[in-house]
């Protein structure tokens, strides 16, 4: 496709539609809780709308597509694992999650375990990991601007650090909150209507065959190197997204554990209903792209079906309407699995690193909302640097990989501090620091390219397959090994985690 | 004499003795503050609902589990499987695209109903009023 300057315009009325929207929030916001949970007034579906509005990103939007049209039927398993690990996150730790009371990952591993060495452990992956997952949606930000108006690769990525900073510094969550749960529903419309129009146009003109087998993947890939990478993104997928900060974080917005449930179970039904339409651009590819045009990444092939398509027909009308809006619903994703991220990292580095800082160098004097701004920019500014490092892994496996780092790392926690009470600090710690640091060194070996081809490439760019095991295993032959650790605090604190609100009397 | 709208007053009981043959409470404190007050019959409570909650976790996830992995191998592992198609669209890709999330939904749905089941029993349990 050739790049139309014009549609700058959708784009720059998203990102304008998105710091409005922040402004407002700002009227809402008036103390420190506000910006960090919305004050807790947030019902099931509008919470469940901006949970799938947030988890929606660059790679559910462009990347699910991209991946089916090079590799068929089997890249179907990735967005099957982006809802799954919402059934996990339900069976296992949802109502104990809001019950904990907490307001961040970091917050439950100190109230669970009683111990400030794991909060700065987790304070620390909480930073790494949503870092990681900024990372691809930056570069995706480039990627899109670059092929839809042809402007050079990190306007994109600086565009969405931009609207991002200025809307978490107005108005932190409360407004996000708001916010993302519009963008949901725009999302929705924006890849469902062009998908639709496209399948009729399709079916319309005597429904051409696919050039290419649907089963297929473009390339051959041995079966044991499919097989294992399937395995291990469906392990990431699944344990993963319990661990993402900025959905961890939405959990405290539901009144109770029992909304914590509902709220789950709508995000099941919403991501369900988006998921549907990805690959029907992966069909309508195979069929009216034989090859990859010269220049189009497969993460961007959303962007070039309508144009090719219509462009038998005299009027380019049609296809640019439908382009219009694919960008729009792209930038909405990218915007707000950006701001979800930059809220849960800046809130993370707000608690236990600027606010602490500042109130050192001001001798008391400093006030939280300032120190959120502060942590805001630093949440954005840091990735935005970095985006370049992403290169050509693509889209979904970046986010699958910062989707490992959360498996191996806060799922064992939150899994073993739900449900089993010999959990000791020292296992905590041990199972946190041996699953990131082999997670995010095989991140790294993936994003520098330092594994030779073949198995070990394969096992470097999928490690949950095997680090979620190791984290868990460690975790607990650590905790069983010192008994003496074991917080003393534990049989109150599951009960607390486990019994409905306002059965017992030491809770409010 | 009574007056409108009250009842007419009891008739007074004079006691002479204690009713020895009635059968004497047993002094039961409600479960809800055993666990309150973390003694060992309040332990034996929460063991009971963690039990019983992982249980239903186990059944559902398991359950799950079990379909994606026969999934995985039918769809990797059975090349005939695509065979079966609506025009070009194999069957697999149907059923993976679309259905898969249908499937997922109703395991969600009939968990969030048990563990609330679950849930409502133990507060008849621990608080019987």
């Amino acid at each position: 496709m050739t790049p139309h300057a014009w549609l700058a315009v959708p784009i720059v009325l998203v990102c304008l539609l998105t710091v409005l929207g922040g402004m407002y929030g700002l009227r809402l916001s008036r103390t420190t809780s506000d910006f960090y949970v919305a004050g807790r007034t947030v019902g099931p579906w509008v919470n469940a709308s901006a949970i799938g509005g947030e988890y929606l990103s660059a790679a559910s939007f462009l990347g699910v597509a991209g991946l089916a049209y090079v590799g068929g039927v089997d890249m179907l398993w990735f967005p099957i694992g982006y809802t799954l690990g919402y059934v996990a996150l339900l069976g296992l730790v949802a109502a104990p999650l809001r019950r904990s009371g907490a307001y961040t990952a970091s917050d439950f591993a100190e109230s669970r375990l009683d111990d400030r060495g794991v909060r700065s452990i987790s304070t620390l992956l909480t930073v790494l990991i949503g870092w990681l997952y900024l990372l691809p949606q930056l570069y995706g930000a480039g990627l899109a601007l670059r092929s839809l108006t042809g402007a050079p690769a990190w306007v994109g990525g600086a565009l969405v650090c931009l609207v991002v900073s200025l809307n978490v510094a107005a108005g932190g969550m409360r407004s996000v909150t708001l916010v993302q749960a519009v963008q949901y529903w725009f999302k929705l419309v924006a890849i469902a209507v062009p998908a639709l129009v496209l399948l009729g146009w399709w079916v319309a003109h005597g429904r051409p065959e696919p050039t290419l087998d649907l089963a297929l993947a473009a390339a051959p890939v041995d079966p044991a190197v499919r097989t294992y990478t399937t395995v291990s993104a469906l392990v990431a997928l699944c344990l993963g997204t319990m661990g993402l900060p900025h959905v961890i974080i939405r959990f405290y917005t539901n009144p109770d554990g029992r909304a914590a449930r509902r709220t789950t179970v709508a995000v099941i039904a919403l991501l369900g209903a988006f998921y549907v339409f990805p690959p029907c651009y992966a069909i309508l590819g195979r069929v009216y792209l034989p090859q990859l045009p010269a220049g189009v990444a497969a993460d961007t092939i959303v962007f070039a079906l309508p144009t090719v398509m219509t462009q038998t027909v005299g009027s380019p009308l049609l296809g640019n309407a439908l382009l219009a809006l694919l960008a729009a619903g792209a930038f909405a994703a990218f915007l707000s699995t950006a701001s979800g991220l930059a809220v849960a990292v800046a809130g993370a580095l707000d608690q236990d690193v600027v606010r602490p800082t500042l109130h050192r160098w001001s001798r008391g004097d400093s006030d939280g909302v300032t120190s959120f701004r502060v942590a805001g920019l630093l949440a954005m500014i840091v990735p935005t640097l970095l985006t370049p490092l992403v290169g050509a892994l693509g889209l979904a496996t970046t986010v699958t990989l910062a989707f490992a780092v959360a498996a191996s790392t806060f799922c064992p926690l939150l899994v073993l501090g739900v449900w089993w009470r010999g959990l000791s600090v020292v296992g905590a710690r041990a199972g946190m620091i041996s699953g990131g640091l082999l997670s995010l060194g095989a991140a790294a070996v993936t994003v520098s390219r330092a594994a030779p081809a073949g198995w070990p490439q394969t096992l470097a760019a999928n490690p949950a397959a095997w680090s979620v095991p190791i984290a868990f295993a460690v975790t607990i032959l650590v905790s069983l090994a010192t008994p003496s650790r074991v917080p003393g605090s534990a049989l109150a604190t599951m009960a607390r985690l486990h019994t409905p609100e306002g059965l017992l009397s030491h809770r409010s | 004499m009574t007056l409108p709208g009250r009842s007419p007053a009891p008739r007074r009981v004079r006691i002479t003795s204690p009713r020895r043959q009635a059968v004497r409470r047993p002094n039961r404190r409600a479960p809800a503050a055993e666990i309150d007050e973390q003694t060992a019959l309040g332990e034996v409570y929460i063991d009971a609902l963690l039990a019983a909650q992982l249980r239903l976790s186990g059944r559902v996830l398991g359950a799950v589990l079990l379909l994606v992995a026969a999934g995985v191998a039918i769809v990797l592992l059975v090349p005939q499987a695509h065979d079966a198609r609506i025009g070009p669209v194999p069957w697999t890709w149907i059923l993976l695209g679309g259905l898969s999330y249908a499937v997922l939904l109703l395991a969600s749905l009939a968990y969030l109903r048990a563990a609330e089941r679950l849930e409502r029993e133990f507060r008849a349990l621990v608080r019987p009023d």
